[in-house]
Protein backbone atom coordinates (compact mmCIF):
# COMPACT_ATOMS: atom_id res chain seq x y z
CA UNK A 1 0.00 0.00 0.00
CA UNK A 2 1.01 3.29 -0.97
CA UNK A 3 2.80 5.70 2.25
CA UNK A 4 0.18 8.27 3.28
CA UNK A 5 3.17 10.63 3.33
CA UNK A 6 4.00 10.01 -0.26
CA UNK A 7 1.33 12.66 -1.63
CA UNK A 8 4.15 15.23 -0.17
CA UNK A 9 6.86 14.55 -2.31
CA UNK A 10 8.74 16.79 -4.35
CA UNK A 11 9.32 15.80 -7.87
CA UNK A 12 11.48 17.33 -10.29
CA UNK A 13 9.17 18.92 -13.38
CA UNK A 14 12.28 20.48 -15.50
CA UNK A 15 15.67 20.14 -13.58
CA UNK A 16 17.29 23.61 -14.07
CA UNK A 17 20.57 24.11 -11.88
CA UNK A 18 21.68 27.95 -11.74
CA UNK A 19 25.30 28.60 -9.64
CA UNK A 20 25.33 24.83 -7.71
CA UNK A 21 21.57 26.01 -6.51
CA UNK A 22 18.76 23.73 -7.26
CA UNK A 23 16.49 25.55 -8.48
CA UNK A 24 14.32 22.98 -10.56
CA UNK A 25 10.51 23.35 -11.62
CA UNK A 26 8.47 21.21 -9.20
CA UNK A 27 5.03 19.85 -8.82
CA UNK A 28 5.07 22.29 -6.08
CA UNK A 29 6.00 25.01 -8.56
CA UNK A 30 3.51 23.85 -11.38
CA UNK A 31 0.60 24.32 -7.87
CA UNK A 32 2.27 27.38 -7.24
CA UNK A 33 1.57 28.82 -10.90
CA UNK A 34 -1.48 27.37 -11.46
CA UNK A 35 -2.28 29.08 -8.14
CA UNK A 36 -1.40 32.47 -9.53
CA UNK A 37 -2.97 31.71 -13.17
CA UNK A 38 -6.29 30.31 -11.66
CA UNK A 39 -6.69 33.27 -8.57
CA UNK A 40 -5.88 35.93 -10.50
CA UNK A 41 -7.44 34.64 -13.60
CA UNK A 42 -10.80 34.38 -11.45
CA UNK A 43 -10.49 38.05 -10.17
CA UNK A 44 -9.64 39.77 -13.41
CA UNK A 45 -12.62 37.80 -15.15
CA UNK A 46 -14.65 38.86 -12.50
CA UNK A 47 -13.91 42.61 -12.25
CA UNK A 48 -13.66 42.64 -16.73
CA UNK A 49 -17.22 43.21 -16.88
CA UNK A 50 -17.74 45.41 -14.17
CA UNK A 51 -21.87 45.10 -14.74
CA UNK A 52 -24.71 47.35 -12.83
CA UNK A 53 -26.23 43.70 -12.16
CA UNK A 54 -23.26 40.86 -11.63
CA UNK A 55 -23.22 37.31 -13.10
CA UNK A 56 -22.03 34.87 -11.29
CA UNK A 57 -18.47 35.48 -11.51
CA UNK A 58 -18.87 38.80 -10.74
CA UNK A 59 -20.63 38.00 -7.99
CA UNK A 60 -18.03 35.61 -6.85
CA UNK A 61 -15.19 38.39 -7.07
CA UNK A 62 -17.27 40.99 -4.76
CA UNK A 63 -18.08 38.36 -2.30
CA UNK A 64 -14.14 37.56 -2.03
CA UNK A 65 -13.67 41.46 -1.95
CA UNK A 66 -15.95 42.26 0.56
CA UNK A 67 -15.25 39.48 2.61
CA UNK A 68 -11.32 41.17 2.51
CA UNK A 69 -12.51 44.40 2.81
CA UNK A 70 -14.96 43.93 5.50
CA UNK A 71 -11.95 42.14 7.75
CA UNK A 72 -9.71 44.87 7.23
CA UNK A 73 -12.43 47.60 8.01
CA UNK A 74 -13.33 45.59 11.25
CA UNK A 75 -9.56 44.78 12.72
CA UNK A 76 -7.36 47.75 11.00
CA UNK A 77 -10.15 50.13 10.49
CA UNK A 78 -10.58 52.82 7.71
CA UNK A 79 -6.57 52.96 7.57
CA UNK A 80 -6.50 49.60 6.61
CA UNK A 81 -7.57 50.48 3.10
CA UNK A 82 -3.42 50.83 2.11
CA UNK A 83 -2.91 47.14 3.02
CA UNK A 84 -5.91 45.70 1.22
CA UNK A 85 -3.63 44.49 -2.04
CA UNK A 86 -1.26 41.98 0.33
CA UNK A 87 -3.85 40.71 2.51
CA UNK A 88 -5.86 40.03 -0.31
CA UNK A 89 -3.35 38.41 -2.89
CA UNK A 90 -2.10 36.09 0.40
CA UNK A 91 -5.81 35.24 0.92
CA UNK A 92 -6.50 34.05 -2.26
CA UNK A 93 -2.58 32.35 -2.93
CA UNK A 94 -3.62 30.10 0.00
CA UNK A 95 -7.05 30.06 -0.37
CA UNK A 96 -6.81 29.03 -3.71
CA UNK A 97 -3.85 26.52 -3.26
CA UNK A 98 -5.51 25.00 -0.13
CA UNK A 99 -8.30 24.34 -2.85
CA UNK A 100 -6.45 22.52 -5.90
CA UNK A 101 -4.98 20.57 -3.16
CA UNK A 102 -8.35 19.03 -2.48
CA UNK A 103 -8.19 17.63 -5.60
CA UNK A 104 -7.41 14.09 -5.60
CA UNK A 105 -3.95 13.03 -7.29
CA UNK A 106 -3.08 16.84 -6.97
CA UNK A 107 -0.47 18.38 -4.40
CA UNK A 108 -0.60 20.83 -1.90
CA UNK A 109 2.10 22.92 -1.76
CA UNK A 110 0.62 25.03 1.92
CA UNK A 111 1.52 21.34 3.37
CA UNK A 112 5.28 22.87 3.43
CA UNK A 113 7.05 24.71 5.76
CA UNK A 114 9.11 26.51 4.04
CA UNK A 115 6.09 27.78 1.94
CA UNK A 116 4.41 28.92 4.62
CA UNK A 117 7.41 30.30 6.29
CA UNK A 118 8.00 32.40 4.03
CA UNK A 119 4.51 33.96 3.36
CA UNK A 120 4.64 34.20 7.57
CA UNK A 121 8.24 35.70 7.17
CA UNK A 122 7.62 38.31 4.43
CA UNK A 123 4.60 39.46 6.46
CA UNK A 124 6.38 39.87 10.08
CA UNK A 125 9.14 41.45 8.31
CA UNK A 126 6.99 43.69 6.47
CA UNK A 127 5.46 44.76 10.24
CA UNK A 128 8.39 45.39 11.50
CA UNK A 129 9.36 47.70 9.08
CA UNK A 130 5.84 49.37 9.19
CA UNK A 131 6.27 49.48 12.39
CA UNK A 132 9.51 51.56 12.78
CA UNK A 133 8.91 53.31 9.40
CA UNK A 134 5.74 54.96 11.39
CA UNK A 135 7.10 55.02 15.01
CA UNK A 136 11.02 55.17 14.88
CA UNK A 137 12.82 53.84 17.80
CA UNK A 138 9.52 54.70 19.67
CA UNK A 139 8.66 50.76 18.44
CA UNK A 140 10.70 49.79 20.84
CA UNK A 141 8.20 50.86 23.40
CA UNK A 142 5.89 47.88 22.06
CA UNK A 143 8.06 45.17 24.01
CA UNK A 144 7.35 46.91 26.88
CA UNK A 145 3.57 45.99 28.35
CA UNK A 146 1.32 49.13 29.42
CA UNK A 147 1.41 50.19 33.45
CA UNK A 148 4.20 47.66 34.33
CA UNK A 149 6.54 48.54 37.46
CA UNK A 150 10.05 49.57 35.69
CA UNK A 151 11.83 46.88 37.91
CA UNK A 152 9.93 44.26 36.37
CA UNK A 153 11.18 45.01 32.61
CA UNK A 154 14.04 43.17 32.58
CA UNK A 155 11.98 39.86 32.74
CA UNK A 156 9.00 41.09 30.69
CA UNK A 157 10.73 42.69 27.67
CA UNK A 158 13.17 39.20 26.93
CA UNK A 159 9.15 37.51 27.42
CA UNK A 160 7.51 40.03 24.86
CA UNK A 161 10.31 39.81 22.49
CA UNK A 162 10.03 36.06 22.35
CA UNK A 163 6.33 36.54 22.00
CA UNK A 164 6.52 38.74 19.26
CA UNK A 165 9.23 36.87 17.81
CA UNK A 166 7.38 33.63 17.44
CA UNK A 167 4.38 35.62 15.66
CA UNK A 168 5.92 34.08 12.29
CA UNK A 169 6.42 30.41 13.58
CA UNK A 170 2.83 30.18 14.58
CA UNK A 171 1.39 31.87 12.17
CA UNK A 172 3.25 29.46 9.60
CA UNK A 173 2.81 26.12 11.37
CA UNK A 174 -0.67 26.64 12.22
CA UNK A 175 -1.29 26.57 8.37
CA UNK A 176 1.60 24.01 7.27
CA UNK A 177 0.11 21.47 10.40
CA UNK A 178 -3.55 21.62 9.38
CA UNK A 179 -2.73 21.03 6.12
CA UNK A 180 -0.52 18.24 6.41
CA UNK A 181 -2.48 16.41 9.51
CA UNK A 182 -5.39 16.92 7.08
CA UNK A 183 -4.06 15.38 3.94
CA UNK A 184 -2.35 12.62 5.82
CA UNK A 185 -4.96 11.73 7.63
CA UNK A 186 -7.58 11.21 5.11
CA UNK A 187 -4.90 9.07 2.88
CA UNK A 188 -5.01 6.76 6.29
CA UNK A 189 -8.56 6.84 6.60
CA UNK A 190 -8.60 5.55 2.63
CA UNK A 191 -5.90 3.24 3.20
CA UNK A 192 -8.54 1.58 5.61
CA UNK A 193 -11.11 0.95 2.59
CA UNK A 194 -8.97 -1.53 1.31
CA UNK A 195 -7.83 -2.99 4.00
CA UNK A 196 -11.20 -3.73 5.52
CA UNK A 197 -12.36 -4.66 2.24
CA UNK A 198 -16.02 -5.40 1.19
CA UNK A 199 -17.04 -6.50 4.69
CA UNK A 200 -16.23 -3.23 7.19
CA UNK A 201 -14.40 -1.33 3.96
CA UNK A 202 -17.60 1.11 3.65
CA UNK A 203 -17.73 2.68 7.23
CA UNK A 204 -13.93 4.25 6.70
CA UNK A 205 -15.50 5.31 3.06
CA UNK A 206 -18.29 6.85 5.04
CA UNK A 207 -15.71 8.61 7.41
CA UNK A 208 -13.77 10.11 4.86
CA UNK A 209 -17.03 11.64 3.10
CA UNK A 210 -17.38 13.71 6.14
CA UNK A 211 -13.90 14.37 6.58
CA UNK A 212 -13.61 16.07 3.00
CA UNK A 213 -16.33 18.10 3.97
CA UNK A 214 -14.41 19.31 6.72
CA UNK A 215 -11.04 19.44 4.44
CA UNK A 216 -13.01 21.85 2.53
CA UNK A 217 -14.05 23.61 5.48
CA UNK A 218 -10.06 24.04 7.12
CA UNK A 219 -9.31 24.82 4.22
CA UNK A 220 -10.92 28.03 3.67
CA UNK A 221 -10.60 28.41 7.75
CA UNK A 222 -6.93 28.83 7.75
CA UNK A 223 -6.83 30.84 4.72
CA UNK A 224 -8.85 33.35 6.61
CA UNK A 225 -7.02 32.73 9.98
CA UNK A 226 -4.00 33.83 7.73
CA UNK A 227 -5.30 37.40 6.54
CA UNK A 228 -6.95 37.71 10.11
CA UNK A 229 -3.67 37.23 11.91
CA UNK A 230 -1.71 39.83 9.22
CA UNK A 231 -4.60 42.33 9.75
CA UNK A 232 -3.75 41.91 13.77
CA UNK A 233 -0.11 42.10 12.99
CA UNK A 234 -0.19 45.32 10.90
CA UNK A 235 -2.61 47.23 13.09
CA UNK A 236 -0.31 46.33 15.95
CA UNK A 237 2.59 48.07 13.98
CA UNK A 238 0.73 50.73 13.25
CA UNK A 239 -0.74 51.57 16.79
CA UNK A 240 1.30 50.02 19.02
CA UNK A 241 -0.68 48.04 22.22
CA UNK B 1 -50.05 64.77 -5.17
CA UNK B 2 -47.37 63.15 -7.06
CA UNK B 3 -43.83 64.89 -5.32
CA UNK B 4 -43.80 62.99 -2.77
CA UNK B 5 -43.88 59.64 -4.54
CA UNK B 6 -40.99 60.68 -6.87
CA UNK B 7 -39.22 62.25 -3.74
CA UNK B 8 -39.77 59.28 -1.30
CA UNK B 9 -37.24 56.80 -3.64
CA UNK B 10 -34.67 59.38 -3.63
CA UNK B 11 -34.70 60.07 0.34
CA UNK B 12 -34.53 56.22 0.64
CA UNK B 13 -31.39 56.30 -2.12
CA UNK B 14 -30.07 59.21 0.38
CA UNK B 15 -30.17 57.03 3.52
CA UNK B 16 -28.81 53.95 2.27
CA UNK B 17 -25.85 56.20 0.59
CA UNK B 18 -25.30 57.70 3.73
CA UNK B 19 -25.39 54.46 5.23
CA UNK B 20 -22.79 52.95 3.12
CA UNK B 21 -20.51 55.84 3.67
CA UNK B 22 -20.53 55.61 7.11
CA UNK B 23 -19.96 52.44 7.35
CA UNK B 24 -17.00 52.51 4.85
CA UNK B 25 -15.15 55.24 7.44
CA UNK B 26 -16.44 54.24 10.50
CA UNK B 27 -15.19 50.95 10.56
CA UNK B 28 -18.77 49.28 12.26
CA UNK B 29 -18.95 45.58 12.26
CA UNK B 30 -19.92 44.76 8.83
CA UNK B 31 -21.35 41.48 8.21
CA UNK B 32 -19.10 40.41 5.32
CA UNK B 33 -16.41 40.46 7.60
CA UNK B 34 -17.64 37.59 10.02
CA UNK B 35 -15.81 34.70 10.70
CA UNK B 36 -17.77 31.04 9.79
CA UNK B 37 -18.50 30.04 13.15
CA UNK B 38 -16.00 27.23 14.71
CA UNK B 39 -14.52 26.00 17.63
CA UNK B 40 -11.73 24.16 15.57
CA UNK B 41 -9.86 27.04 14.89
CA UNK B 42 -9.27 29.60 18.47
CA UNK B 43 -7.97 25.82 19.17
CA UNK B 44 -5.79 24.97 17.32
CA UNK B 45 -4.71 28.83 17.41
CA UNK B 46 -4.34 28.63 20.77
CA UNK B 47 -1.97 25.45 20.49
CA UNK B 48 0.49 26.80 18.19
CA UNK B 49 1.17 30.13 19.91
CA UNK B 50 1.86 28.21 22.76
CA UNK B 51 3.91 25.85 21.04
CA UNK B 52 5.63 28.81 19.39
CA UNK B 53 6.54 30.47 21.92
CA UNK B 54 8.51 27.77 24.14
CA UNK B 55 10.12 26.62 21.00
CA UNK B 56 11.73 29.98 19.98
CA UNK B 57 12.82 30.39 23.85
CA UNK B 58 14.30 27.23 23.21
CA UNK B 59 16.37 27.92 20.22
CA UNK B 60 17.49 31.34 21.64
CA UNK B 61 18.66 29.80 24.81
CA UNK B 62 20.14 26.98 22.28
CA UNK B 63 22.17 29.05 20.28
CA UNK B 64 23.75 31.56 22.91
CA UNK B 65 24.47 28.42 24.40
CA UNK B 66 26.87 26.87 21.99
CA UNK B 67 27.91 30.60 20.74
CA UNK B 68 29.14 31.73 24.36
CA UNK B 69 29.87 27.75 25.62
CA UNK B 70 27.45 28.11 29.08
CA UNK B 71 25.97 24.81 28.04
CA UNK B 72 23.05 23.89 29.61
CA UNK B 73 22.23 27.41 31.55
CA UNK B 74 20.86 29.53 29.03
CA UNK B 75 18.75 26.95 27.20
CA UNK B 76 17.48 26.67 31.07
CA UNK B 77 16.88 30.23 31.22
CA UNK B 78 15.53 30.94 28.01
CA UNK B 79 13.18 27.72 28.30
CA UNK B 80 11.28 29.63 30.62
CA UNK B 81 11.08 32.90 28.94
CA UNK B 82 10.04 30.99 26.47
CA UNK B 83 6.91 28.95 28.26
CA UNK B 84 6.26 32.80 29.58
CA UNK B 85 5.92 34.13 26.14
CA UNK B 86 3.84 31.01 24.96
CA UNK B 87 1.28 31.62 27.89
CA UNK B 88 1.33 35.37 27.27
CA UNK B 89 0.46 34.50 23.29
CA UNK B 90 -2.15 32.40 24.51
CA UNK B 91 -3.89 34.65 27.11
CA UNK B 92 -3.98 37.57 24.47
CA UNK B 93 -5.37 35.31 22.19
CA UNK B 94 -7.81 33.47 24.49
CA UNK B 95 -9.01 37.51 25.16
CA UNK B 96 -9.22 38.50 21.85
CA UNK B 97 -11.49 35.40 21.10
CA UNK B 98 -13.70 36.17 23.90
CA UNK B 99 -13.78 39.97 23.07
CA UNK B 100 -14.68 39.01 19.89
CA UNK B 101 -17.29 36.83 20.67
CA UNK B 102 -18.83 39.23 23.49
CA UNK B 103 -19.13 41.84 20.39
CA UNK B 104 -20.43 39.17 17.76
CA UNK B 105 -23.25 38.26 20.55
CA UNK B 106 -24.11 42.11 21.07
CA UNK B 107 -24.19 43.16 17.06
CA UNK B 108 -26.54 39.95 16.94
CA UNK B 109 -28.69 41.32 19.92
CA UNK B 110 -29.07 44.78 18.00
CA UNK B 111 -29.91 43.67 14.69
CA UNK B 112 -32.55 40.96 15.53
CA UNK B 113 -35.17 40.79 13.09
CA UNK B 114 -33.74 41.92 10.37
CA UNK B 115 -31.19 38.70 9.27
CA UNK B 116 -29.58 38.86 6.00
CA UNK B 117 -28.32 35.89 4.08
CA UNK B 118 -24.31 36.06 4.49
Amino acid sequence: MASPLEQFEIKTIIPIEIGGIDVSFTNSSLMMALTVVIGGGLVALAASRGAMVPGRLQTIGEILYEFIAGLIRETIGPDGRKYFPIIFTLFMFILVGNMLGMIPYSFTFTSHIIVTFVMAFVVFIGCTILGFSRHGLHFFSFFIPPGAPVWMWPLLIPIEVISYLSRPISLSVRLFANMLAGHTMLKVIAGFVFALGLLAGWLPLLLITALTGLEILIAFLQAYVFAILTCLYIKDALELH
Amino acid sequence: MSEPNGQEPLDDLNKRLKDARNRKTAGTRGKNGAAPRSDYGPAIRVGTDLVAGVAVGVVIGWVLDRWLGTTPWLLLVFFLLGSAAGITNVMRTAMKIESDAKADRESKRNDVGKNEAP
